[in-house]
């Protein structure tokens, strides 16, 4: 238990600073959540998840610290006190929804439970608290780490981790090269400015 | 062999399209879908036993027999997608025919495939697919695109937790061999599933994507998504929300009033819009509300009367979206404001437009007044709160049908003597052909739907049944 308490707070820390810091830092706080899921595929003897997840999980980021070169961060939506604020008050609301359905838990997944209902809560502040498109990207991309930290859960999941992973690059890639056409085109890649300038 | 109509002969054809220049890939991806639409014809009629043509490589990928029925709609309503898009699609892009086929193909194979990961794979090929598709016109598209692929990828996340949860809880990847788990592991995949598909089949509230993208893509791609992607979804839904024993009660609720409210939105939305296109999204939204009240009711008869509007709006929804690229074609226009008279100039077109329009209403004779009378027939015959949410539904529709009369009215009939009178060129014989036949497939699916109905009674017996 005390391992999955361990990684599980640095998955929400690293949650946490997606929605705070710069796309930037951001994507490396992404980076950063996928090794460590990486490493607790390993140690929970899920040799192929584990590699799949650190040399596929290497490319999202990539991919999006390349779109983020070829483009100009938009000015965020909420500043920083604003948005720590938002965090705290989604994981509590999270804690407090979890502990009230806290009956139906799986058995002996209490914690792991707790954890994906947070990480869960904080995908969504991702979602509809940013308007840059790559935090928008990076919120998907927590719900799809949400589905390969349950796939630690089942035995023989080898196959699915590697097909979920190849497609959260294909989709990375695709949302990253339509933010960089974007950028080209409108020199923003705020969605709400962008929806005003295409009419 | 089906799997040759359903995978084989597409992918090769997209493979070879994507070789060969603009004019040459449009006659190849013609010619290969309607390869496969011919030979899977002809095996539908001639094969003799539920698992005639099942052959290795379907089973060792995942597909069934169950569901081949949707799959061939598909098939079929996809070879008339393509022969449109040839005559309407002018300077189509390298990849348009490709796509277009990988996006058919992946379509038919997900309605059949009975594998957890198999139906994944499928799923997320034909949505990024289609996302390259709708950046086909650059400027609002690649909004629509962007809107596309965002709400579709949490949508695409939703459904893979639900997918894993299945396979965790059940240890197995094919929902055939599925057996009983706690109602707590079914409540949470349920609602999983729901959110997932819920939103590539654009159920209220995750609808917002709908417009934007039904209005900018082409229409031979807004055509498909409306129609088929759509009602692949939901048979999709069907298929995997009742391999989950027991299915909940509190969830077939939760869907009943979720898909009223789908309804309504769509309907009095649809009411208020002026351009065409957008105004066939909404109603989109409002017949994906009509499907999922009939998985809400959950009895067999329900899903005998879902299945069959789900082939209904293939037909019907493709009839319509045709008729409105015709328009668009010979006017230039969008708004239906600055359209009038047409049933003079285009009395084909209109004709068509009348008869999906009225199809879509529930008119009898008409196919959608069958498939509509039994999905509320059977939500009277279920008890309960049903037989109230059934009234509920029949006057959420009613907004439907009055933005109907007033388009066509708007559209076809009335000259408004102050705008000056669209002008109308030449249509290809090409775009009117798909129209007469689908029109014709109104008329005769709601005539004898007989044999229809006993294909589909089955297949939601098989789905019940597990």
């Amino acid at each position: 238990m005390e391992t999955v308490l361990a990684f599980g707070i640095l998955w929400v820390v690293f949650a946490v600073l997606i929605v705070i810091l710069s796309d930037k830092r951001s994507t490396l706080a992404l980076l950063a959540l996928n090794f460590t899921i990486a490493a607790f595929l390993l140690i929970e003897n899920d040799l192929a998840g584990a590699l799949a997840k650190a040399t596929l999980g290497i490319a999202s980021p990539i991919i999006i610290l390349l779109a983020i070169a070829r483009t100009r961060q938009p000015r965020p939506q909420f500043g920083v006190l604003l948005l720590v604020l938002a965090a705290l008050f989604t994981l509590a609301l999270s804690y407090v929804v979890a502990f009230s359905v806290r009956s139906q838990f799986p058995e002996g997944r209490t914690t792991e439970t707790y954890l994906l209902i947070a990480l869960f809560g904080i995908a969504f502040l991702t979602i509809v608290s940013q308007t840059s498109v790559v935090k928008l990207l990076l919120g998907i991309l927590i719900l799809e780490n949400i589905g390969t930290l349950l796939l630690a859960w089942g035995e023989n999941t080898a196959l699915l981790t590697v097909v979920t992973e190849v497609f959260v690059v294909l989709i990375t890639f695709t949302i990253a090269f339509i933010a960089v056409i974007d950028f080209v085109e409108y020199d923003t890649i705020d969605s709400s400015k962008l929806k005003q300038l295409r009419g | 062999m089906y799997i040759t109509y359903i995978l084989i002969i597409p992918l090769i054809a997209a493979a070879i399209c994507a070789l060969f220049g603009r004019k040459t890939a449009a006659y190849v991806a013609v010619i290969g879908m309607m390869l496969s639409a011919i030979l899977f014809t002809v095996n539908w009629f001639i094969r003799t036993g539920a698992t005639a043509g099942l052959d290795s490589l379907a089973t060792t990928i995942g597909l069934s027999t169950v569901g081949l029925m949707v799959a061939y709609v598909v098939i079929v309503i996809g070879t008339f997608i393509t022969w449109y898009s040839r005559a309407y699609i002018e300077n189509a892009g390298r990849m348009y025919y490709p796509l277009l086929l990988i996006i058919i193909s992946t379509t038919a194979a997900a309605v059949i495939s009975t594998n957890l990961a198999t139906l994944y794979i499928f799923l997320e090929i034909g949505t990024l697919s289609t996302a390259i598709l709708v950046t086909y016109r650059r400027g609002q598209a690649f909004e629509a695109a962007t809107k596309f692929i965002i709400l579709n990828s949490v949508g695409s996340s939703f459904t893979l937790i639900a997918l894993i949860l299945m396979f965790i809880n059940y240890g197995t990847l094919d929902i055939s061999s599925f057996g009983s788990i706690s109602s707590n592991a079914i409540l949470l995949i349920s609602l999983f599933l729901f959110i997932g598909l819920g939103t590539k089949i654009g159920v209220v509230p995750m609808h917002s994507w709908v417009p934007d993208t039904y209005s900018e893509a082409p229409i031979p791609v807004s055509a498909f998504l409306a129609g088929t992607v759509k009602g692949a979804s939901a048979f999709i839904l069907i298929r995997f929300l009742f391999a989950l024993h027991p299915a909940l009660d509190v969830v077939l609720l939760f869907i009943s009033v979720t898909a009223l409210l789908t309804v309504g939105v769509g309907a009095i939305m649809a009411y208020t819009q002026n351009n065409f296109k957008r105004f066939l999204a909404y109603s989109s939204i409002e017949q994906a509300g009509i499907i999922l009240f009939a998985v809400g009711i959950g009895s067999s008869a329900a899903l005998t009367g879902g299945i069959f509007q789900i082939v209904n709006n293939m037909v019907m929804k493709t009839l319509v979206f045709l008729c409105v690229g015709a328009i668009i074609a010979a006017t230039k226009q969008r708004n239906i404001d600055s359209l009038g008279g047409l049933v003079t100039k285009m009395p084909i077109v209109a004709a068509g437009f009348l008869v999906g329009a009225l199809a879509l209403s529930g008119i009898p004779p008409l196919n959608g007044f069958i498939s509509e009378y039994l999905i509320l027939q059977a939500g009277f015959q279920k008890g309960g709160y049903y037989p109230a949410l059934s009234v509920v539904l029949v006057v959420l529709t009613l907004p439907m049908f009055a933005a109907y009369i007033r388009v066509f009215q708007r559209a076809f009939l009335t000259v408004d003597e102050r705008l000056e009178a669209p002008e109308v060129s030449y249509i290809s014989i090409y775009i009117i052909i798909p129209i007469i036949i689908l029109s014709v497939l109104c008329v005769l699916m709601g005539i004898f739907p007989t044999a229809i109905i006993e294909q589909v009674n089955s297949l939601s017996v098989a789905i019940l049944g597990g």
